[in-house]
């Protein structure tokens, strides 16, 4: 270990001597002739730490005019003090002391006792330094355990959800934006940097209950029936009863207490039509108002497997026009304003700073801005009639004629797959047409499930599902389809243990016309149906005996 | 001589310092280093020059140095003199400066006497 380093300051030399002699075994000894020379010493290194053997009278800088330097420049916490002199009266005593020192030591002195003093307060105040380590050490890993448990419980819940993986983070990450907002505007809610973060990592928990809805309720990709969305509903009471049911002791943490807020009120609004309990204005607490408002956002500007992502345009017209609910006109305000920091969330690529490995197999589009463009092109604004119009009514899925409409003509795509479902017609046959149409269901979430959010899924017809990829490297592009297949092939579906489900996946990769890449994996797909890989791929620009595979057919001239 | 001796000489507390110091070998080490030391002449000159802040500097460093040698009959008379020039009394100084040289010499012609008779 290396050694504590002192600062003998005294004008004698033979003082300074005395004192070396009896500590340069044990210590690091710097020697200053005066006090200017100490505090140049001093001043070299601010991160140094020192403990300072002082002299009272010398020329240039006397021992006092030390003292106030030290804490003129904020050193008093790296430099410690203990003052030695042959003038012991009360006055002086007194006087260092007040300019924080902290020993005093008369002449003449015992060596041994300087010694063992000079020990004891280094002694003291690295276990005073230890222990502050190990307090803030402690501090952050237990925060960082909690975020990491809070992150787990609600990525379970996002999983069973089939939503994006990232839902969660959004909404803490918007709701961290727009507590600093309400902060900034009104003193109302008295909130401090703590709250803000306890009701950011709280926000994580807001569906929690839905680990208690029905699957199929759950994701059901077309509209929920009224009893259907009644049993949703029921998820906010079902959270809230989870956090009160927990041990009164852990109930009591301010954690539990700021969840519970939000998972019993998340659904509340500001007008009192919201549920469970119909809330109305300041009754519903802030922090269940700001992440009900975030929630909404994020639901918003997000694809799901019962409607596809608004742009952060429509989002926000449609929340401040009342679409989504009554909020309090102040949280309307902070959205408003943080609408850049928003928008620049709802494209970028690093949402939420660190969703590390959880964020699951749903990765992020880079760049397409394809649906926002086109959205702006159309004379359809309203995005009711667009879901109508777009929309496959039993899957959730883009339909055909917005492939046609919108995807088809577009250069430069770079990649597309066909996949169907195998002996669709055999289940319809053998279980009825429901358990068909729940087949698709189920292959339809799967898939969303396995698309990145800038990527389309389009229920080309019948058992025909068509995948198109923005920006993605070729390798990628295999494995990921050669994913899709083996997460078919361990798929199940609730209630018919016995029916597996299997699919046939065509691909065509290469930077062209997007009626070229389909034409390419339909063929591919016509191939795979009859190999035991059941994954056929065509790469543009590879050789042409791999597209001789293909009915011999040369679809480029 | 012994060491013992040479603090009777010059009416220093031998069992003090050694009490402090404990080893003899310190203490001489010391004694040898205080014929080197310029406090006394600093102290001196500087009343001559009639610079009474530096004067009383160099007398207080040397009633330190005679507090951690035990010196005790010089510790006094620098002591006094201390007093006199933080008050400002100037006259008193120089009246008492004369018993300072005496006793300081007192001390000095006794270590290197000691010295002399250690180094034969």
């Amino acid at each position: 270990m290396e050694k504590q380093r002192i600062l003998i300051v005294d004008d004698s030399e033979m003082n300074r001597a005395l004192l070396t002699d009896i500590l340069e075994d044990q210590y690091d000894i710097t020697e200053a002739e005066d006090g200017a020379q100490a505090v140049e010493i001093l001043a070299e290194d601010e991160t140094e730490f020192w403990f300072v053997l002082l002299d009272i009278m010398m020329p240039k800088m006397n021992g006092f005019e030390v003292l106030e330097y030290i804490n003129k420049h904020y050193w008093a916490d790296r430099v410690v003090v203990m003052m030695i002199s042959s003038d012991d009266s009360p006055g002086n005593i007194n006087r260092a002391y007040n300019l924080g020192a902290f020993d005093y030591i008369g002449r003449p002195f015992d060596p041994m006792i300087v010694r063992k003093r000079i020990a004891n307060t280094l002694l003291l105040y690295a276990r005073q330094r230890d222990l502050e380590e190990a307090v803030k050490k402690q501090f952050y890993e237990q925060q960082k355990d909690n975020d990491l448990m809070i992150s787990i419980l609600s990525h379970i819940v996002e999983f069973r959800n089939g939503e994006s993986g990232v839902h969660v983070q959004h909404v803490k990450r918007i709701t961290e934006l727009l507590l600093r907002q309400v902060v900034r505007r009104t003193d109302q809610y008295a909130l401090s940097e703590k709250d803000i973060t306890l009701i950011s990592m709280a926000s994580a928990l807001h569906d929690v209950g839905k680990i208690a809805i029905p699957a199929e309720i759950l994701n059901k990709p077309g509209r929920l029936t009224a009893e259907e969305f009644e049993i949703m509903k029921t998820h906010s009471e079902i959270g809230a009863r989870m956090l009160s049911d927990l041990p009164i002791e852990q109930f009591n943490s301010p954690l539990a207490k700021v969840a519970y807020e939000i998972c019993r009120w998340h659904h509340e609004r500001y007008d009192g039509r919201g549920y469970p309990d119909g809330l109305k204005g300041e009754e519903i607490p802030i922090a269940a108002q700001v992440v009900a408002l975030a929630d909404v956002y994020d639901a918003l500007t997000s694809e799901r497997c019962y409607k596809k992502a608004y742009s952060h345009e429509e989002a926000l017209n449609m929340i401040l026009e009342g679409k989504c609910g009554a909020f309090k006109p102040l949280l309307l305000q902070c959205l408003r304003t943080n609408s850049d920091r928003l928008k620049s969330l709802c494209t970028s690529t690093a949402w939420g700073q660190d969703t590390g490995e959880l964020r699951g197999v749903k990765g992020k589009g880079n760049g397409s801005r394809l649906l926002h463009e086109k959205r702006q092109d159309t004379p359809l604004k309203q995005p009711e009639y667009m879901q109508l119009l777009y929309v496959d009514s039993l899957t959730g899925a883009y339909n055909r004629r917005y492939y046609e409409e919108y995807i088809q003509a577009v250069p430069d795509m770079e990649a597309a797959a066909l996949i169907d479902v195998s002996q669709l017609e055999q289940v319809n046959k053998d279980y009825g047409r429901d358990v068909g149409n729940l087949v698709l269901q189920r292959t339809a979430q799967a898939l969303l499930s396995r698309i990145r959010r800038n990527d389309h899924l389009i229920r080309y017809g019948g058992d025909e599902f068509l995948l198109v990829f923005t920006s993605m490297e070729q390798e990628a592009f295999e494995a990921r389809l050669e994913e899709i297949k083996k997460y078919f092939d361990s798929l199940t579906i609730d209630g018919y243990p016995q029916l597996h489900m299997a699919v046939n996946v065509g691909g065509a990769y290469g930077t062209e016309k997007m009626e070229l890449l389909f034409h390419m994996a339909d063929n591919m797909l016509k191939q795979a149906r009859h190999t035991e890989e059941r994954v056929m791929v065509w790469f543009a620009g590879e050789n042409a005996d791999r597209m001789q595979n293909s009915e011999g057919e040369d679809i480029r001239g | 001589m012994n060491l013992k001796d040479c603090y009777a000489k010059f009416n220093g507390d031998f069992d003090g310092v050694m009490g402090r110091l404990r080893r003899e070998q310190l203490v001489t080490k010391f004694l040898y280093k205080f014929l080197d030391d310029k406090s006394f002449e600093l102290f001196e000159t500087s009343m001559k020059n009639q610079d009474y802040e530096e004067a009383l500097r160099a007398v207080h460093t040397l009633k330190g140095i005679c507090q951690n040698l035990s010196f005790d009959e010089l510790y006094e008379s620098s002591s006094q003199i201390t007093n006199a020039l933080r008050e400002n009394d100037t006259g008193k100084a120089m009246e008492l400066a004369p018993q300072l040289s005496r006793d300081y010499y007192k001390v000095i012609h006794a270590v290197e006497e000691y010295k002399s008779a250690v180094e034969g």
